[in-house]
């Protein structure tokens, strides 16, 4: 469960970083600099933040899930039983693994991955929401 | 305890007589000598760069008699007739002349507002007088204090920030995509004066690889000689675009010499890595087109005229603050100033009232002869006991509250009141 924690904030933090990315991208493109562009970070450095921030994620969840799954095993004698949220878990962990290989990629480096990272977060954030609430039985809280 | 500045700068006086009145290192050391055992100065430090010269002291009299003795030794010293030099010397005594170089430190008082080079001409000028041992506790307080001003207006304001230069302001955009450049290869495509000055950037910023490319290979050759880089022959765009993430062109030409398909391939070859182009050239030497490919960065000499001059306005906007952290440093300049005469004038008058008192008790004593010995010796007790009282009490103050002496701002006046004019040092 902490293990879950860190991931979604490493998830937020790529998000943040993402969005900070994207629009000093847009301002260095438009060539609109203003005052904010100087303050903020290089793009590139930007860029590594988020997708080690990621990677952070990746490997806390994946273990997190799996440490899940042991202890539900251990509970009920069985390690899948069909929840909403352990299919939008690894939905979520299926993207970011997706964001980490594509960001490297020619035709997605730069602002498509980050795109994607902020897509990534909107699903994260929905299955905190929506699935929670309405969908899930046994994942009421996280 | 007072100071004195006497010089000269870009505003009061031509290139013509600035250059006259510089210091070389070597004439610096030999003017504060000069200055100090002719006893004109107690403490000195000559301030010389291309745009001032400025003599700061410590006089052992009052410095308002001392200034013009200073400025004739500056014309002595450098061989200019005195009336040369009266139009354009400014002279300032003691808060005037801290908040002065306290200004200069900031860049406030630079051609270039706000350039970084003062403060490392301030920090050199003070470390070798300093090891000239010209300087005494005075100066070395106030240069200390004016490095700090020049540290913290460049990290607090904006003042010094933004580029204020077409080549800086490219570099440094390039700076903004790529961070620190010391990983990073640059191309350069022309061999004039503005690649030139694009080139000594891009090696001021760390640049790890520098190529060059001109269409006469020797002035390109020259330029790599002269700054350390690779020529490339001309044309070879298929393996000249791969490596480099900074592409600088500056080149006379009719028709753009990076057309779309080049950079397009080229994109192709550095897997869409991030590619900065400045477009130096007049016509513009990289097609329009090119800016709408992916993670391509394109900035032509209108967008960087452009950025810099808003630069030049954003940097006048910072500078009420920066003046506000100059005033803040004056003041706490003058107030440890205050601190440390407020402190010899108590020593002093301790002295005095001390010299008073023996005076006083051999006068009355004589008159008092019924008195016996242990009873003299008891009232002189008594006496000192009192004296002690009054004194002691406003000299603890003055050491432990920072806040008094910061309002007691005219030493002068308290020790014309206690001190009578021939107990001045």
């Amino acid at each position: 469960m902490t293990l879950s924690i860190l991931a979604y904030a490493a998830f937020a933090l790529s998000f943040v970083l993402s969005l900070i990315f994207l629009g000093e991208e847009r301002l260095l493109r438009k060539h609109e600099l203003g005052n904010m562009v100087w303050r903020l970070p290089p793009l590139e450095l930007l860029e590594r933040m988020s997708q080690s921030s990621v990677l952070v994620g990746l490997v806390s969840i994946a273990i997190g899930t799996a440490l899940g799954f042991v202890s539900v095993d251990r509970l009920m004698g069985q390690y899948w039983f069909y929840d909403p949220k352990y299919v939008v878990t690894l939905f979520v962990l299926l993207l970011y693994a997706l964001y980490f290989r594509l960001a490297r990629t020619a035709t997605w480096r730069g602002a498509r991955a980050s795109k994607l990272c902020i897509f990534n977060f909107v699903v994260v954030v929905l299955s905190f929401t929506v699935v929670n609430l309405y969908l899930s039985h046994s994942h009421r809280y996280f | 305890m007072e100071i004195v500045l006497v010089g000269l700068n870009h505003r009061t006086a031509p290139v013509e007589v600035r250059e006259k009145v510089s210091f070389s290192a070597e004439q610096a050391r030999r003017a504060a000598d000069e200055l100090r055992s002719r006893g004109i100065l107690e403490e000195t430090l000559v301030l010389s760069t291309c745009n001032r010269s400025e003599v700061y002291g410590v006089p052992p009299e009052s410095s308002h008699e001392c200034a013009p003795g200073l400025s004739s030794f500056l014309s002595e010293f450098h061989a200019v007739r005195p009336e040369a030099l009266s139009g354009s010397l400014y002279h300032h005594y003691d808060r005037e002349a801290v908040r002065h170089l306290f200004r200069v430190s900031a860049g406030l008082d630079s051609m270039l507002l706000g350039e970084a080079e003062i403060l490392g001409q301030v920090r050199e000028a003070y470390r070798f007088a300093h090891e000239q041992g010209a300087t005494g506790p005075v100066l070395n307080r106030m240069f200390q204090g004016a490095l700090e001003v020049g540290k913290r207006v460049r990290t607090e304001t904006d003042l010094g920030t933004r580029p204020m230069s077409v080549a800086s302001a490219g570099v440094k955009l390039a700076e903004r995509i790529f961070g620190k450049l010391e990983e990073r290869s640059a191309l350069v495509l022309g061999a004039g004066a503005i690649s030139e000055q694009v080139i000594a950037q891009l090696r001021g910023r760390g640049i790890a690889n520098l190529f060059l490319m001109n269409r006469s290979r020797d002035r390109a050759e020259e330029l790599a000689r002269q700054y350390g880089g690779k020529v490339a022959g001309w044309g070879e765009w298929e393996t000249a675009l791969r490596a480099p993430d900074v592409v600088v062109s500056s080149v006379a030409t009719e028709e753009p010499i990076l057309g779309l398909e080049v950079v397009e391939r080229a994109m192709e070859a550095r897997k869409n890595r991030a590619l900065f182009l400045m477009d130096l050239g007049m016509p513009r030497n990289i097609d329009a087109g090119v800016a709408k490919l992916y993670n391509v960065y394109v900035y032509n000499m209108d967008d960087l005229s452009d950025i810099v001059q808003q630069n030049r306005q954003a940097r006048e906007n910072e500078i009420p603050r920066a003046e506000n952290i100059v005033e803040a440093h004056v003041g706490k300049f003058l107030s440890w100033q205050a601190s440390v005469e407020l402190v010899s004038l108590v020593d002093e008058l301790r002295a005095r009232v001390q010299e008073e008192r023996n005076a006083f008790v051999k006068a009355r004593m004589d008159s008092m002869a019924h008195l016996s010995e242990p009873d003299r010796l008891r009232m002189e007790g008594l006496m000192d006991e009192l004296l002690e009282k009054l004194l002691l009490e406003p000299a603890r103050k003055l050491r432990g509250e920072k806040e008094l002496r910061r309002k007691i701002q005219n030493v002068e006046a308290l020790r014309d009141l206690f001190l009578s004019k021939r107990d001045k040092p």
